[in-house]
């Protein structure tokens, strides 16, 4: 039934919780809307991390076709990448 | 009026790197050879960065003396620094030992103008002849290219005969200029324009990796090169689209200094200090390949035929490795003709299949260079390493899994594209 109200969404909560630990940002800092290469605040290694976790975590495989800058834009932008990995 | 000059087994045109070994290699089995120059030595060129391999086929030549006498600093890797400075790898240059594990296998940075003047003096030394004077035509017998026009220094006209004639001279494109090849066509990488330079004072790594090559890119199609000549001197060149430099309005000279300083941070930071000590050398629309470039009594190797984006160096290489397929060519064919349309079919296709994986792999960094990344960096580090350090010519190239992931990765993300574009 749709509620209306967003369902906890465990992948995305991963991503941000993941991206706090590594860079010791606040949640202030980090929002799913947070555009992450405008500010830098992971290099691209660090990217490369975030996806072998995510592929560990959720037991998926990310295309490489999909590592583009726009899929990496957001947390919710990866988010919405893993999903549709799993899906 | 042409006159008749001489008869030679083969007649080469260029003396760079490819005309120069090929030349050492056919004197070398007692043939008659000639290298047409029509520039003096020594005289500038760019491509001052050599792959693994061949630093490798200049050890096999016998010259590793020669260049560590030379001074040319020691290459042991590249170091690439991605739009985040913090983002670098690393890809040592390495071989494979008879065990199948990997050694470090350490090239060359050159001074173009003394390498090639090494390369055409083991050329003469063993027998090649220097005619110094300007290719002008060739001379058909049928469709067989028998023999080529020269034009010397006092304006004269003479002919050379020949059994076979192979074209190395690089962007002059020679064989195609004449019409004895088709038109040069741009391929993917022809919008881009480069600047150069020779700097003093650049900061480098201490140590071993003192000489090795840095990388810089920062949006796609604008990076930068570094490339240490000398202890003191270093290669900086600058690469950016066409557009880019039109719409600064500046210099050649303004624009160069100019993305010293912004193109990328660590390139500013390295070069805070650095003095420029030639003019800047600039080179645009230089991406293009030629067709059928190779047939009755005729081949081009190296950039004669074709060049690409320069950002792994691998032209020089392609350009040693293809006077050595040639080589091999001219020694089997020249008394036994019947062979020849075999065998050029086979050099044309082991060339075309290097050349693939080599747009293969430019495609990938640039297009989807995360991916790239992920490849070079994390899972496939090895076989990336290889394939930059030159192994692109065996057959077996096509079976390595890094070359493969790339291919589909291209394929799918180019069919994606085409999704985007038809929703």
């Amino acid at each position: 039934m749709d509620t209306g109200f967003d369902q906890p969404d465990r992948v995305l909560h991963g991503i941000l919780g993941w991206i706090m630990d590594k860079t010791g940002s606040s949640p202030e800092d980090i929002q799913p809307d947070t555009a992450l290469l405008d500010i830098q605040l992971l290099d691209s290694l660090q990217l490369m991390d975030l996806v072998f976790f995510l592929e560990k975590t959720h037991g998926t495989s990310i295309p490489l076709e999909w590592l583009t800058p726009e899929n990496f834009a957001t947390p919710r932008a990866i988010g919405d990448m893993i999903k549709k990995a799993c899906a | 009026m042409t006159a008749d000059f001489d008869a030679f087994d083969v007649v080469v045109v260029g003396a760079g790197p490819a005309g120069s070994t090929l030349a050492w290699r056919l004197a070398n089995r007692g043939l008659r050879v000639a290298v047409v120059e029509r520039e003096h030595f020594p005289r500038h060129r760019v491509g001052e960065s050599l792959t693994g391999t061949a630093g490798q086929l200049l050890r096999d030549m016998g010259l590793e003396d020669e260049m560590t006498a030379h001074g040319f600093p020691v290459k042991r890797g590249v170091r690439v620094y991605g739009p985040n400075p913090r983002a670098t790898f690393d890809v040592p240059i390495i071989d494979i030992a008879e065990d199948g594990s990997h050694i470090p296998n350490p090239t060359w940075q050159v001074r173009r103008p003394e390498f090639d003047a090494i390369l055409l003096k083991a050329a003469t030394d063993a027998g090649a002849v220097h005619i110094c004077a300007d290719a002008r035509s060739v001379i058909m017998d049928d469709a067989r290219v028998t023999g080529l026009v020269i034009r010397t220094a006092d304006g004269e006209d003479r002919s050379l005969r020949c059994r076979f004639l192979a074209d190395a001279s690089g962007f002059g494109t020679f064989l195609s200029k004449v019409g004895v090849l088709g038109v040069r066509n741009k391929c993917g990488f022809d919008k881009q324009i480069a600047f150069y330079a020779h700097v003093d004072g650049v900061r480098r790594d201490e140590g071993p990796t003192s000489g090795n090559t840095l990388l810089y890119y920062t949006k796609q199609y604008h990076w930068s090169w570094h490339i240490p000549v000398s202890d003191m001197r270093t290669s900086i060149g600058i690469v950016v689209p066409q557009d880019t430099y039109r719409a600064s309005g500046l210099s050649p000279e303004a624009f160069y200094d100019h993305q010293l300083a912004t193109l990328h941070p660590e390139l500013a930071d390295r070069s805070a200090r650095a003095t420029r000590v030639t003019e800047v050398w600039t080179r645009a629309n230089y991406s293009y390949e030629i067709a059928d470039f190779a047939g009755p009594g005729y081949a081009a190797i190296g950039d004669s035929h074709r060049f690409l984006d320069p950002i792994f160096s691998f032209g020089v290489w392609l350009g040693l490795k293809e006077a050595e397929l040639v080589d091999a060519l001219i020694a089997q064919t020249l008394d036994d003709l019947a062979t020849e349309g075999a065998a050029i079919e086979a050099f044309v296709t082991t060339s075309n299949r290097a050349q693939a994986v080599v747009t293969t792999i430019l495609d990938t960094f640039w297009t989807v260079p995360l991916a790239f990344l992920k490849l070079a960096h994390f899972t496939h580090k090895r076989e990336v390493a290889e394939l930059l350090a030159g192994r692109i010519f065996d057959p077996s190239v096509d079976d390595v899994e890094a070359l493969r992931l790339m291919r589909q990765t291209l394929q799918n993300s180019r069919a994606e594209d085409k999704n985007h574009v038809a929703a």
